[in-house]
């Protein structure tokens, strides 16, 4: 069972990040939309919403300007957003607490490089929630011989694939009564799984994870593959050919990933180019899937030998 | 006593006289040392993106003179961020910040820094800076052609002032 005053407080935490006048009004939610509001959504010239599970839920009022868009750029960053500028070219923010802000808006390129972002068109404000012992139920089916075995958690977005990711490192970190904790290195480029700030993670994420955010996920595991002495790689999102690449490197040097992929399912996963290459080269042994079910989260595990 | 009287007179007018020379410097001074600090703000934040709030905190320590007081009193409202926009803050910040003894051209200008800073574009946020500071300069200028013309004059009819009602009153 979730605290409820912990949802709740999640759901105020990313009220701090709306202006004024939208807050007023996501502040008159009722308490249980607010338990399970996954995200605010701001879009210029429509009225804000917030979505639930079942839909986006429209907050009313005056529609959205482009001020109050630039409004939350403003207050997330301090009015700082130029020391922010790789996140926001890259579109999106982390903010304090470990919420993320997706931009959308006008992209401007130079050679076919990404140079600036600009004229923000919507935003998203999405409420992450910390579930720990999230993974109870599965930990012990990742393992074998008492050893953690590569694993790669597959979902659409939204469906929970970072909060699991988080519940597992913290489990691998800190061990249980029939385990030892393990080093684990944990590659955090949106900063949301660990919210780190001021080199403090926000959220639990065990006593031998060591932390390296803001850095591209390639390059971020071979600084911890050389540096850090890893036993487990954990990385959020499985997105380009160069995140592919570093994961066979750090699994040829004896480490084993733990990872996630935005995918529908297994089958969804092996059709698609990117991955065919890691499931062929045997590199993950477990490959989890999340399917929702009467709006709980169910976790089934397939092993890489019934493939 | 009378002797006494005359010279608390021509005192009094000519501490007001030399007042206002005092005042004069004190904004030529002012000038330069918000000049000098946009300076700061400009490397801090278009070459080292430093976050403002630690710009701010910088600024309110090193600043020149009364300069600072400027930067103080933007980062105590920097609290306030969520319920007004920066804008309003820095705005506010220049507006209150009454040891600057500026005029309210001159508040105006500096006001309107307040527009662009904090922003996603640095270039932008250079040339705005770099604008202003052409403006303040143009303001300094003319204060220090203003504090070389008037210090005589201020100094001059303080005593002078004095003197006349020491005569008129004798």
């Amino acid at each position: 069972m979730i605290d409820e005053e912990y949802q709740v407080s999640r759901y105020d935490g990313a009220l701090t990040m709306l202006p004024y006048s939208i807050r007023e009004r996501a502040r008159k939610v009722v308490r249980g939309d607010r338990c399970v509001a996954e995200e605010f959504r701001l879009r210029i010239g429509w009225p804000p919403t917030v979505l639930l599970p079942d839909g986006e839920l429209t907050l009313g009022g005056e529609a959205v300007t482009r001020e109050d868009i630039d409004a939350v750029v403003e207050i997330t960053t301090g009015a700082s957003a130029y020391s922010s500028a790789a996140q926001i070219k890259n579109g999106y923010l982390t903010a304090r607490g470990g919420y993320r802000i997706g931009l959308a808006g006008s992209i401007f390129t130079d050679g076919g490089q990404v140079r600036g972002f600009g004229n923000f068109s919507s935003l998203s404000i999405r409420i992450s929630r910390e579930i720990v012992g999230s993974a109870d139920s599965i930990i012990g089916e990742l393992l074998r011989g008492g050893r953690f075995r590569s694993t790669l958690i597959i979902a659409p977005p939204g469906a929970g694939k970072t909060t699991l990711l988080r519940d597992i490192v913290r489990q691998l970190s800190d061990g249980g009564t029939d385990r030892q904790g393990v080093r684990v290195s944990l590659v955090d480029e949106r900063g949301e799984v660990a919210a780190m700030t001021d080199g403090i993670p926000q959220m639990q994420v065990g006593r031998r994870t060591d932390i390296l955010d803001a850095c591209p996920k390639a390059q971020a595991v071979m600084i911890m593959l050389r540096n850090m002495n890893p036993q487990v790689i954990a990385l959020d999102e499985i997105t380009a050919p160069e995140d592919v690449k570093s994961i066979e490197i750090a699994r040829n040097c004896g480490v084993e990933l733990l990872a996630t992929a935005h995918a529908a399912g297994i089958e969804d996963l092996i059709r698609r180019p990117l991955y065919g290459g890691l499931i062929q080269e045997k590199i993950f042994h477990n490959f989890i899937t999340i399917r929702r079910v009467k709006g709980k989260r169910e976790y089934l595990i397939t092993k890489e030998d019934v493939l | 006593m009378r002797i006494l009287g005359a010279v608390l007179v021509v005192f009094s007018t000519a501490a007001i006289g030399y007042g206002g020379v005092k005042r004069l410097r004190e904004r030529v001074r002012n000038l330069e040392g918000v000049i000098a600090a946009l300076d700061v703000m400009e490397s801090e934040i278009c070459s080292h993106l430093t976050p403002m709030r630690e710009v701010l905190e910088m600024l309110s320590n090193d600043a020149p003179g009364q300069s600072r007081k400027l930067f103080e009193n933007v980062a105590e409202g920097m609290c306030a961020l969520g319920r007004c926009s920066f804008y309003s803050i820095w705005r506010e910040g220049v507006e209150n910040t009454k040891e600057l003894l500026l005029k309210p051209e001159e508040t105006e200008t500096l006001s309107e820094l307040g527009l662009c800073l904090g922003r996603y574009d640095v270039r932008e946020q250079a040339e705005v800076i770099s604008r202003i500071r052409r403006r303040l300069e143009i303001f300094l200028k003319r204060a220090e052609e203003e504090r070389e013309r008037d210090t005589k004059m201020h100094a001059f009819f303080g005593i002078a002032a004095g003197l006349f009602a020491v005569i008129i009153l004798i």
